[in-house]
């Protein structure tokens, strides 16, 4: 198959940045989106041109390295799938792809497609952990969880940081990340003694760094590819109310 | 966190929000009750606004309430906005698909609402008490040509407006449903339920007064 | 180095009470003392972050160091299928001794008795740690944790979230470091790949850094550096490992003295996703789990090209249940590996290529229905589907070997420091506890064990020796000097412009190693494999062409600074392979097999540690560390 590429290339964060036009012609619709990219960049570097920056690593959808936007959607097309694990097969002969990096305030552009994500580095650090120092932690099954409860927060633990939620976001909102990491933790027994303090301090930051707000489009579950759910959303909303409430209780 | 860092946070605002707007909601239920007396009659209607016109000093404090919450909901919206709008970069690069208009649009559809509510006061609720003429009554106002009904560009307006706050209403209660965190939990289809009534079955209510006074009764 | 005798420090005494023992003769540190040293970490996997994590707790001051964006994205996060812990919740017999000696037994007897043994003894610790975390494991009905058997062992021991645990278990060790970010102990650099470590007076004392964003060299100091930086499979081009596993971390330090051990024990994990085309540019594991219920497969009849489900029962031959008939289809990997390479060998491989067997799940689906195979492998299934566009509910998989993990890496004594004092190496990064073969979930045992609970204590008790070295500047000579050196690299390797692009001669590396020190090998193959290399790495520093400027972003840069040491170690690599003269292990040398075609072990010549040294002008120079056995019994391995 041929394809007609449409690349946003920028050089760095203070740079403009702009679309170019690459084709490609007999891609085997087997490769993965990512070997596209590998192809093309090899073509690049032998007519001693730049070769395109994309974030990747794992490659098999879990390290939350790769993403970006093809035509319109973060990591393309196919539902509940990262970039890496997108295949050629998605796409037909003679398409037009767009590729466009993660927008958002939040997320400036390193170069190219790769963006930086390490705002979400800082909400998890200003709260997304259960204060226990190594050695403390006492016999593992002396904690009795619930199957489904463990379930669920597993599926909410299941994230794996890559923006999508954020870029798919008509206002770059960052809620679905913060909502799976406070869900992962106040669905289970651990979580419950800092779960006030977790989800002030999380939405605290996560405000600070210049998230927007949610407004219940529902885009960031539709395109996440590890289909965290709007209820982790409700979730963090009712422990946001629950962390008020019991702050009022306690300074009486 | 204090009260003024809880309502400055965007949780916080849209809690605001969520809560003015169901507020807003009951008056709007209550309102529709009122509007209803329309088909039972002339004098039922006039009775029945001569009645709260008789609570006086407790109507004012009402309205001053519901001015409260229709500028505190638009308020907090237009900041969320903003606010959304610099977290974007003024950038229209957003996932369109599988998602929900009415959440896209809610801005939009606020604005109008908004544009709709000023008419309303400046028509209806300014002649109700302050421009009542000799041998008029409130039924006449609101079926009359001047501002009522009997206008077909009148009508037509509000129609739209109450048809795009149902829309907004849509968007309105699934939010809220969210942003109180009742999603999820086992009153979620309860509150699904009862939120159908105040986004359809009550702006419908609204809408069935001029389709049926504004038009249907000059065919019929 | 000609008199140097290569010493374990292991302690004497008792092999239970051995690491407790220990301990109490350490040296501490009480946290306002330990705020007065700094530590650096490379590498923020499961080793590195839980290290970090846990020194920090104690006072330290940690640099931690990584070439991602944030910690999250280390490859430890992409194991799948669980972590090993003698608990015995099952009550099937299981004990620490037990684990210990499957450990032994199934690294084939080449890896040390005491850091195995401390290793099956803290594994206990690490679950309930990382319960504590809010890590969420799978749980039975009941509320407890559920366990799973895996491959090459007959209890149940390994701890799972779904096919997951990697990833959840990272978190956990992130979530613990990032609680230390906050609290200011733990400044992490992003996005900054090591290039160098610095010796002053034969100690490490730093290490010189490029920033991928801007391409600055760094020199950074501290009073000891621990190598937390994983495996090297991409040595051979094509592994399971992600994109940017590299070497070049352990080979620098290997190049300024650090010994680098074992070098050629390389696992070949014997349930990938089979190589497709040329363009293919890395394999996909597909966990070993999925042998607890599939049945692996091939036509008795050489090429051919039936499709399976035309293949009647009678025609199909279950070699593994066939050969092994009590472990069956759980045989450890590298003899799973072997196994399937012998059949594509022998013609009977499926696929377009011929180089695959099947994973027929048909029994398993008949037997306890479609549900509990989609409950217990669903996204395992649902990623096979999805890049092989084949339903292996359907249609049985297709699976080949493929490079997944590195046994061998810098030699560490009992204290996991290297033969350079002040320098560290913990997890997949050091060759200690897996001998020539590591089990299944294994990896984030050892991983974890080595961060959270044994490097706290010895590089404490080695700091307590040393004097807080806040004196030491990146100023000093030795940094400005290896800042120097590394800046001539990247200059020489800019300034080639030729007409190779990296990956071409990553690619034509890899081959050779694959063909050659892969699966199988032999006197002639490694000979010639250290005759061709050189050949690679005089073609790398004429051909290569890097485009761009090494002054920001520059992934080609990147990729050509860490092939450049992937070539030398490659070398090591066959020179390890030629001088081991047995089969053991992922080591499977033709020469040396019984008539079943089983690895066959030499005890009394080769039951030793071949730790290398680096020597710049040929031979790597080996030192022997004999490897004593005062609590099992050396036995030839046999799962039949």
């Amino acid at each position: 198959m041929n394809i007609n590429l449409k690349i946003w290339r920028q050089k760095s964060n203070t740079n403009e940045g702009k679309l170019h036009d690459y084709r490609l012609e007999n891609v085997d619709p087997n490769i993965s989106f990512l070997e596209m990219l590998d192809i093309l960049n090899n073509k690049l570097i032998k007519e001693q041109q730049d070769p395109v920056a994309f974030d990747h690593d794992c490659r098999e959808g879990i390290c939350g390295s790769c993403g970006f936007m093809i035509n319109g959607r973060p990591h393309g097309p196919q539902k509940a799938t990262t970039v890496c694990q997108l295949h050629m097969r998605s796409f037909n002969d003679e398409d037009d792809i767009l590729l466009e990096p993660f927008r958002a305030k939040s997320f400036g552009v390193i170069k190219d497609l790769s963006v930086d994500r390490q705002s979400f580095d800082r909400i998890i650090s200003s709260a997304g952990f259960v204060s226990v120092d190594t050695g403390e932690a006492s016999e593992a099954n002396k904690i009795s969880i619930d199957k489904n409860n463990a379930d669920e927060a597993f599926l909410s633990a299941a994230c794996i940081g890559c923006g999508a939620c954020v870029a798919a976001c008509k206002n770059s909102s960052a809620m679905l990340f913060t909502s799976a990491k406070v869900s992962h933790l106040a669905l289970l027994p651990q979580g419950q003694k800092e779960k006030t303090e977790r989800v002030n301090k999380m939405v605290a930051t996560m405000d600070a760094e210049g998230f927007g707000a949610c407004t219940n489009t529902g885009a960031c579950s539709a395109e996440c590819p590890k289909e965290i759910g709007q209820t982790n959303i409700a979730r963090l909303n009712r422990e946001f109310v629950k962390a008020q409430v019991s702050n009022l209780f306690e300074k009486k | 966190m204090s009260i003024f860092q809880i309502l400055t946070s965007s949780i916080g605002r849209k809690i605001l929000m969520a809560i003015t707007g169901l507020l807003l909601s009951f008056f709007m239920a209550f309102h529709l009750f009122g509007n209803l007396f329309l088909f039972v009659g002339e004098a039922a209607f006039n009775g029945y606004v001569q009645k709260l016109h008789k609570l006086g000093f407790l109507i004012r404090i009402a309205e001053f309430f519901l001015l409260t919450f229709v500028l505190s909901h638009a308020y907090s919206g237009i900041l969320l906005w903003w606010k959304n709008r610099k977290a974007k970069k003024n950038v229209d690069s957003y996932s369109k698909e599988n998602t929900s208009s009415a959440a896209r649009y809610a801005a939009f559809t606020g604005s109008f609402i908004f544009i709709f509510l000023v008419t309303h006061w400046a028509t209806f609720w300014y002649k109700f008490n302050f421009d009542m003429q000799q041998g008029i009554t409130y039924y006449d106002v609101v079926l009359g040509s001047e501002v009522g009904f009997a206008n077909p560009f009148f009508s037509v307006f509000y129609i739209v407006a109450i048809a795009l706050l149902g829309y907004h209403l849509k968007h309105g209660f699934s939010s809220a449903g969210q942003t109180l965190g009742i999603v999820g939990t086992e009153y979620e289809k309860l509150y699904n339920n009862l939120s159908i009534i105040f986004w359809f079955w009550i702006p419908l209510g609204f809408i069935s007064i001029p389709v049926w006074f504004g038009f249907l009764v000059r065919i019929i | 180095m000609k008199d140097f005798k290569l010493n374990s420090k292991a302690p004497n005494g008792e092999l239970h009470t051995k690491w407790e023992d220990y301990k109490k003769t350490l040296n501490k540190l009480s946290p306002e003392e330990a705020n007065k040293y700094k530590v650096i970490i490379i590498g923020t996997g499961l080793a590195g972050a839980s290290a970090a994590a846990t020194l920090a707790e104690k006072g330290f001051n940690i640099h931690a160091f990584s070439y991602h964006e944030s910690p999250r994205r280390a490859h430890s996060i992409a194991a799948q299928g669980g972590i090993n812990a003698a608990k015995n919740y099952k009550k099937d017999g299981d004990s620490v001794m037990r684990l210990f000696y499957d450990t032994i037994k199934g690294g084939d007897f080449r890896s040390r008795e005491d850091n195995v043994y401390r290793l099956a003894e803290l594994s206990v610790n690490i679950i309930d740690q990382c319960v504590a975390q809010g890590v969420p494991f799978a749980r039975e009905y009941g509320g407890l944790l559920d366990n799973r058997s895996f491959g090459g062992v007959q209890v149940s021991r390994t701890f799972y979230a779904r096919g997951q645990t990697g990833q959840q278990l990272l978190l956990g060790a992130y979530s613990a470091l990032s609680r230390q970010t906050n609290a200011k102990k733990v400044k992490f650099y992003s996005r900054h790949d090591m290039l160098d470590v610095v010796t002053i007076d034969g100690k490490a004392k730093g290490i010189i850094t490029r920033n991928l964003l801007n391409g600055k060299i760094e020199a950074h100091s501290a009073d000891v550096v621990i190598l937390a930086t994983g495996g090297y499979s991409n040595v051979y081009y094509l592994s399971t490992n992600a994109m940017a596993s590299n070497v070049t971390a352990n080979w620098r330090a290997h190049k300024k003295g650090a010994l680098f051990a074992n070098p050629s024990f390389t696992q070949i994990h014997p349930t990938c996703i089979p190589v497709k085309n040329d363009f293919q540019s890395k394999l996909t594991l597909m966990s070993e789990s999925l042998r607890n219920d599939g049945r692996v497969w091939v036509p008795k009849k050489k090429n051919d090209t039936r499709k399976a489900s035309n293949i009647p029962e009678e025609e199909r031959d279950y070699y593994l249940e066939r050969i092994y008939p009590a472990f069956g289809n759980l045989v450890p990997r590298d003899v799973a590996s072997r196994r399937a390479k012998e059949v594509c060998d022998n013609g009977q491989g499926v696929g377009n290529t011929g180089v695959a067997v099947y994973l027929d799940f048909k029994k398993a689906i008949e037997e306890k229905g479609e549900e509990y195979i989609k409950e217990k492998y669903g996204n395992l299934f649902d990623m096979y589907q999805n890049i092989t566009d084949e339903n292996p509910y359907k249609t049985p998989m297709k699976i080949y070997p493929a490079v997944h993990y590195t046994m061998g890496g810098l030699w560490v004594d009992y204290n996991l420091m290297t033969t350079i004092p002040g320098l560290f190496s913990i997890g997949e990064s050091n060759f200690s506890d897996h001998g020539a073969n590591r089990l299944g979930a294994s990896a984030l045992m050892q991983g974890l064990a080595d961060g959270y609970f044994v490097t706290p204590h010895t590089v404490m008790d080695y700091l307590a020796k040393e004097k807080p070295g806040l004196g030491h500047k990146a100023e000093e000579k030795e940094f400005v000097d290896a800042i120097k050196e590394t800046e001539k690299d990247i200059e020489h390797i800019m300034s080639i412009k030729g007409d190779l692009v990296v990956d071409e001669v990553h690619r034509e590396l890899g081959k050779v190693v694959w063909d050659k020190v892969g699966m199988a090998r032999n006197k002639e193959g490694l000979e010639n494999a250290i005759n061709s290399i050189p050949k690679i790495k005089e073609k790398f520093w004429k051909n290569v062409s890097i485009p761009g400027s090494d002054k920001d972003m520059n992934q080609e840069l990147e990729k050509a600074l860490r092939l450049k040491d992937f070539i030398e170690l490659a070398e090591l690599m066959a020179y390890d392979a030629l001088d081991r003269n047995e089969s053991c292990g992922g080591h499977f040398r033709e020469e040396y097999q019984t008539k079943e075609n089983e690895a066959e072990r030499n005890d009394s010549d080769f039951k030793y540690v071949a730790a290398w040294g680096y020597n710049k002008n040929g031979k790597p120079e080996l030192f022997k560390e004999d490897l004593k056995y005062n609590n099992v019994k050396l036995k030839t391995r046999s799962y039949k």
